[in-house]
């Protein structure tokens, strides 16, 4: 990169992830991503399918033993709901927190440095370079910036306890402009 | 720092068939052989039974449906982990790499004594062995696990003979976390 283009915008430093963050932010990035997104979606579809199954039993006055198959429907449909719910985004968070204990580089204090074109993360023993270009989402929460990319399995992970209320709001601004149409702010 | 010598070094650009092969040898350890064996054993018994009944059993256009059925679920049951699954890993492995073969860069990797170095355009780092989560060496690629999901691969093509006795001591260094895929095709 040219080094006129290569300008420092902003260096952080200390940035630690702890483990809760990163497993949240897998269950996030799996919303966003993988296997968690459109799961409203689809338990809702159970859901539907669970009416009509209920509706069905009221209609023959709740004779379960002669109508075994909309039971067990029903039955599944309720399961299916909890799995997407309340399951599915539990194990998800859960391997995130695995491939955080698995991992020996992702507890290690970082720097941060942002510039025009991407961001560089350094710890004691690695440095990752990336390109605003690379990223599929940016996600501002109460804790934290998190960035999926394309290229890197990693979760770039900026946490806002290392940022004063400055440099908080100097990145937050920064991200918005960058990666306008791929920048979101959520409530958790 | 002073200058080391490295034990190993490689320079090499991840090809496409490297992609596939990293892909393939994922999958094949995290596949148990008690998974294969199981899926081949009930494919292999809904394929008996479907044949016998098929050639049995009484008459009937749905009944022979339902056996011929069974047999293909058989079929598809025994060729699963041998034929199909890798096919779909290749797929998936090949379409992944094509769209992002633009962003994929030469890489040199240099083993020492105490650590491995790696130097692309996007990763920099410095590696103790300890540090690594796992090392899956299978037949065309070793596998360098940074943490359950973040890898390093490379191809075995670029080693020759004269480079055993250096693979040797690199497996050594790794030692528990060094794991040998089963390398039956």
């Amino acid at each position: 990169m040219s080094e006129k283009y290569n300008k420092c915008i902003m260096t952080i430093e200390n940035n630690e992830i702890s483990l809760m963050m990163y497993g949240n932010a897998y269950m996030i990035a799996h919303m966003r991503r993988g296997r968690l997104k459109g799961k409203e979606w689809k338990a809702s579809i159970f859901f539907a399918i669970w009416c009509c199954c209920m509706f069905y039993m009221a209609l023959k006055h709740y004779d379960l033993i002669s109508n075994p198959v909309p039971v067990g429907i029903s039955i599944i449909c309720l399961y299916m709901m909890t799995y997407y719910l309340f399951i599915l985004p539990n194990r998800i968070k859960l391997k995130g927190e695995h491939i955080y204990k698995s991992s020996h580089m992702l507890n290690k204090t970082e720097k941060v440095t942002i510039t025009r074109d991407g961001y560089t993360i350094e710890n004691k023993y690695e440095a990752l370079i990336g390109y605003w270009t690379d990223i599929l989402d940016c996600i501002e929460t109460n804790s934290y910036y998190l960035m999926i990319s394309e290229y890197s399995k990693r979760l770039i992970i900026i946490s806002k306890k290392c940022l004063d209320d400055e440099q908080n709001e100097k990145l937050a601004e920064f991200l918005k402009k960058t990666m306008p149409a791929k920048y979101r702010k959520t409530k958790k | 720092m002073s200058e080391k010598t490295p034990i190993l070094t490689a320079d090499y650009i991840i090809t496409e068939h490297d992609y596939i092969h990293t892909s393939l040898a994922q999958r094949r350890f995290k596949t148990s052989k008690a998974d294969r064996l199981i899926m081949n054993i009930l494919g292999i018994l809904a394929i008996f039974i479907g044949l016998y009944m098929l050639i049995f059993s009484g008459d009937g256009i749905i009944k022979t449906i339902c056996w011929i059925l069974l047999i293909a679920m058989g079929l598809f049951s025994v060729s699963f982990y041998e034929i199909i699954g890798p096919s779909l890993v290749r797929y998936q492995a090949k379409n992944e790499y094509n769209a992002n073969k633009e962003k994929i860069g030469s890489r040199n990797i240099a083993f020492y004594e105490d650590e491995v170095k790696i130097v692309s355009d996007r990763y920099r780092g410095n590696i103790p062995y300890r540090y690594f989560f796992q090392v899956l060496d299978d037949k065309k690629v070793i596998i360098f696990y940074i943490d359950e999901n973040d890898y390093i691969s490379i191809p075995k093509r670029l080693f020759t003979d004269k480079d055993n006795d250096a693979l040797e001591r690199i497996k050594s260094l790794l030692g528990k976390k060094y794991v040998r895929i089963n390398q039956r095709k």
